[in-house]
């Protein structure tokens, strides 16, 4: 299988009120094309920072990681920026959209740094994505008007609009109810069987469920691995009970 | 305790908005101190000069052949009850027909009284005990004097040479915007050159007059009745009031001091905005804050004061900084606006009113400070802890489509967007770009005002000419015509553009002794245009300021009593005019309407403009073969350069000014676009995280944070260019309506717009782009931190 991330001993260390943090320590890991990948592991294991070293959002103490070929740990700003318009998109738990732009403008905000494309068809682009999404009625929406799960899947298409090689979702589900979140475990998966890859980072079991590998990380270092057949959803109680076995083993 | 602990806590929180505003309270004290200190000593300093030469309260000088009269007034003056002393005295008076010249070669045009020089002067330079002239500091200035240089008197041809001797105050008619000066000859010469036969037809008095201030009345109301016991004002040549002459001495000193106080409260404005603004954003960013605190059992109450004491600790670090630093602008800035008074600047600062404009200014950043925080009563304390990072900005906003925009670059477009959305928190720098922008767009028109020396020269009073035409008085010669023949000789050459005589006379108008203006034509270059109405045609018309109409209660359709050399006429008022001559207590009418009552009345000196200032000489030249022709003794002079000359100090006075407020107004944009952008920053840092992470790039980010500030910059720009529209010429009309311009209209030209408009836009944007390097820190951390 293809190797789209690639780390070899990535660390990341904080210093806080005079000590040394180590969040991350050595990790070696590879991330394959055309999966739905998902990073579990306790409070503080260093999940989130994992996934900002991955997509580029923060830079490693020491270490490299490589996506899709390209090394990401010594980027400039400017190539930081092409690398985030070009190959990663990124989902937060928080949706963080801009609180003074409409949904439509949200999506186009950062459609309009790709290169090459005109701006009506990055608005055409946007439309589609909201009616790949189900937000197409509601473009013309501030965020603050809009529910948490309406927010995440504006938040899902702004991600997608300039097609990412990769798509990043830090606790896409955490902030969401139950609904809301299957909404956009499912919407995620769809996308991922349409090709996208997907690399998620969750405490949540429902959308751990979906997942083809999945990896556990545990004071920083990863633990274990799962690789799962792909999911569907008559299997998924039997999958739920395969998963929890697993995770207890690890100490989950 | 609780109130120290709130104002550590802001201290703390928030050190640049505390500097800035130091340093605001500081540049704004020292303005204001500056100005109201000299404001305020420039008048007494005079007053104290005026008891100290004991200048008189009215002069009035009689010419020889007035000395008859002269000495009726005189006897009648003596006594009368309200007056307290009167004295005559024998001067001679030159200057008019060029008969003075100081060090180089060009004639001195402005009246000259010559007097023996009396004891209670003291001398800034020179001995009074010395042989030779003594002339006044501001034509030490103007014509760039020094200790025995040459001053030369023409009299009849009777030519006589005297070394400068000394330079002193003088109070009485030293100031540059005085048409007649003083110079003093040690007695025994004076009684020589007295005696001289060049002399004898320059004779004349000078009345000097004190009037009893115990009598019960003020000063106007005993002038009114001596005047009209005696007549003292309807006689003599020139009849000047105590009150005329400081106006004309303090003229310039009250228009610079004026211009820079006016900017300073202008500053003060911008300051309160800032306060305002700063309180109101530093709320939203504490509410939470002010919750807990209310919580814990911090009453409002405490907290507001605790607020309040922080906002006036500043303001008072500031104006001490401010105060101390006065101390040492005061006597550089004063020494430049009382240049032209005729008086030295001897003083300092002056505590009394310092401390008033301080206090004012204290009661402002109070109640500016009270009316901000009153909304912390209306917080309930949990509403306050819930609302701790509310997007309360958000909460009206007026959208603009980005797909609309799809003509204007990305981050242009993202600024846009970001302004017009968070218009409310931009609005404070709008208004503040406005105030900079009107004040700089004024001052610049002003100094294009003042650039065209025509227009300058007539706002001052001076006519405009390129070459001035006198003819020297011979005793014994009857008056003729040949000068009018002069004139119309001249009217035809070639070179020539326009011939014209503007001579004043002082006549008694509705029984007030008036300057009225006796002009051949009006053109272009006396200015006499007409505010309302039309200018004189015929021979029973005249024009009248717009403030000799107030003063005479007479409009146009009135007519005028005009009394001269016992003679009386009445004249219809048929336009409205202005000018500053005499304070704008001035008339006007053709030569054919003054010779109804002064039938043998001659011109004796023209203006001649050119066609091409190049040809002067040429010119100067056919004057003389002109002047032959006629049988004239002519006294021809080339006066470009000396009206130039004379207008240059205002102008120069003028440009230092708009250097000045240009260097103000960048340093107040500084400090405010710092203040500003620190906050934006801050309440902007998740949302520019939030961009970096969809792949904005720093640079990006940066241009489109300072493309928001050109935004506001051209916003206020057009608020302020608006604001020119509406208030300049009013508010200039306020400056200058004390010395006559009623109606000022400010020379606004493109460059004179475009420069302020550009450079404070250009200004914005560079500085904040400079500070928006804090950006590079904004990362994926810093947003997960603040969520």
């Amino acid at each position: 299988m293809k190797t789209i991330i690639e780390t070899s001993n990535l660390c990341k260390s904080y210093a806080s009120e005079g000590q040394q943090l180590h969040v991350l320590r050595n990790i070696d890991l590879e991330i394959y094309d055309g999966q739905f990948t998902v990073i579990m592991g306790p409070s503080g294991s260093g999940k989130s920072t994992l996934l900002y070293m991955l997509s580029g959002m923060d830079t490693a103490t020491s270490g490299t990681v490589s996506v899709c070929g390209e090394p990401v740990h010594k980027k400039k700003d400017r190539d930081t920026a092409r690398f985030r318009q070009e190959t990663a998109g990124f989902i937060f738990q928080q949706m963080n959209l801009l609180s003074h732009l409409t949904c439509f403008e949200n999506i186009c905000t950062a459609g309009y740094l790709k290169k090459g494309r005109s701006k009506k068809e990055t608005h055409q682009e946007a439309r589609e994505l909201t009616e790949r999404t189900g937000i197409s009625d509601l473009s013309r929406r501030l965020p603050s008007q809009m529910s948490g799960g309406q927010q995440q899947r504006c938040a899902i298409a702004r991600a997608l609009i300039n097609r990412p090689k990769i798509l990043f979702a830090d606790e896409p589900t955490g902030a969401l109810n139950s609904a809301s979140g299957k909404e956009i475990l499912d919407l995620l998966y769809s996308l991922c069987r349409a090709g996208q890859n997907i690399l998620v980072v969750t405490h949540d079991l429902k959308a751990a469920l979906r997942a083809d590998r999945i990896l556990y990380l545990k004071d920083g270092k990863i633990e274990g691995e799962l690789s799962l057949p792909p999911y569907e959803e008559a299997g998924a109680p039997v999958r739920e009970k395969q998963l929890i076995g697993w995770l207890s083993g690890m100490g989950w | 305790m609780g109130i120290f602990m709130v104002i550590k806590n802001d201290i703390r929180k928030r050190k640049s908005q505390t500097v800035i505003l130091i340093l605001l309270s500081l540049l704004i004290t020292l303005l204001m101190n500056t100005a109201v200190s000299v404001l305020w000593q420039s008048r007494e300093q005079y007053d104290r000069m005026a008891r100290k030469v004991n200048a008189p309260e009215v002069i009035n000088i009689f010419t020889k052949q007035q000395k008859p009269e002269a000495e009726k007034v005189y006897q009648k003056l003596k006594k009368q009850t309200e007056t307290k002393s009167v004295q005559k005295e024998d001067i001679l008076l030159l200057g008019q027909d060029n008969s003075v010249r100081f060090g180089g070669n060009k004639w001195f045009s402005n009246g000259i009284i010559i007097r023996a020089v009396p004891g209670q002067y003291t001398l800034t330079e020179g001995n009074l005990h010395r042989k030779g002239i003594f002339v006044p500091v501001s034509l030490q200035s103007s014509e760039q004097l020094k200790l025995q240089d040459d001053v030369m008197l023409q009299m009849s041809g009777q030519k006589k040479k005297y070394p400068i001797a000394g330079f002193f105050e003088d109070p009485f008619l030293g100031g540059a915007m005085t048409g007649y000066k003083q110079l003093f000859l040690d007695q025994e010469t004076f009684r020589e050159l007295m005696k001289s036969p060049g002399a004898q037809h320059y004779q004349a008095s000078l009345v000097s007059l004190w009037t009893k201030s115990d009598a019960g009345t003020n000063f106007s109301d005993r002038m009114k009745t001596l005047n009209e016991k005696t007549g003292f004002s309807r006689s003599g040549s020139l009849y000047m009031e105590s009150s005329m002459m400081k106006m004309s001495s303090m003229i310039l000193t009250d228009i610079f001091m004026g211009l820079i106080f006016l900017f300073s409260l202008l500053l003060l404005v911008i300051m309160l905005i800032t306060i305002r603004y700063l309180i109101a954003s530093s709320l939203e960013d504490d509410y939470k804050e002010i919750g807990v605190l209310n919580a814990l059992g911090y009453s409002k109450r405490t907290l507001v004061s605790g607020k309040m004491l922080y906002m006036i600790l500043l303001f008072i670090l500031g104006g001490a900084g401010g105060c101390i630093g006065s101390v040492f602008t005061v006597s550089p800035l004063a020494r430049f606006a009382m240049d032209g008074s005729g008086i030295l600047w001897h003083g300092g600062v002056r505590p009394v009113p310092v401390m008033v404009s301080v206090s004012v200014m204290a009661v402002f950043v109070l109640l500016v400070s009270w009316l901000s925080l009153k909304r912390i009563y209306k917080l309930s304390t949990i509403q306050a802890i819930r609302n701790g990072k509310e997007d309360i900005y958000f909460k009206k906003r007026y959208q603009i489509p980005m797909e609309r925009l799809t003509v204007l670059p990305l981050p242009f477009r993202m600024a846009a967007k970001n302004v017009s959305v968070r218009l409310p928190q931009y609005m404070l720098l709008i208004i503040v770009c406005g105030f900079m922008v009107f004040s700089l767009v004024s001052i610049s028109a002003l100094n294009e005002n003042m650039k065209d020396i025509k227009k300058t020269a007539a706002l001052f009073g001076n006519t405009d000419s390129d070459i001035s035409v006198s003819e020297t008085f011979t005793p014994g010669i009857k008056e003729n015509d040949s000068f009018e023949e002069f004139m119309k000789t001249m009217e035809q050459e070639k070179d020539v553009r326009s011939v014209y005589s503007s001579e004043h006379e002082y006549v008694d108008m509705d029984g007030q002794k008036m300057l009225l203006s006796v002009i051949s034509r009006f053109t272009d270059g006396n200015y006499q245009e007409p505010l309302d109405g039309r200018i004189p045609k015929y021979d029973n018309e005249m024009m009248l300021t717009e403030i000799s109409s107030k003063y005479l209660s007479k409009n146009i359709g009135d007519t005028v009593r005009i009394t001269y050399e016992g003679k009386e006429k009445k004249y219809l008022v048929v336009g409205l005019y202005q000018s500053s001559n005499d304070g704008g207590k001035i008339g006007c009418m053709t030569v054919e309407g003054f010779r109804k009552i002064s039938s043998g009345y001659k011109y004796h000196s023209c203006e001649i403009l050119l066609k091409d200032q190049s040809k002067e000489q040429k010119v100067i030249k056919r004057i003389g073969q002109a002047g032959r022709r006629a049988g004239l003794d002519l006294k021809t002079e080339s006066v470009r350069d000396q009206v130039e000359g004379m207008m240059s100090d205002i102008q120069n006075g003028i440009l230092a000014l708009v250097v000045l407020f240009y260097i103000l107004c960048l340093c107040m944009s500084g400090f405010i676009t710092f203040l500003l952008s620190m906050t934006f920053l801050k309440q902007q840092k998740r949302d520019l995280a939030i961009q970096r992470s969809l792949g904005y790039s720093v640079r990006q980010l940066r241009l489109q944070f300072a493309l928001g500030f050109g935004i506001i910059g051209l916003s206020g720009a057009l608020l302020g260019v608006l604001s020119v529209g509406l208030f300049t010429n009013r508010m200039f009309g306020a400056l200058f309506g004390s010395i006559g311009i009623t109606r000022f209209y400010a020379e606004i030209t493109a460059v004179g717009v475009v420069t302020p408009v550009i450079s404070l836009t250009v200004f914005l944007i560079a500085f904040s782009y400079l500070i928006s390097r804090v950006i590079k820190k904004y990362g994926v951390r810093q947003l997960s931190e603040d969520i």
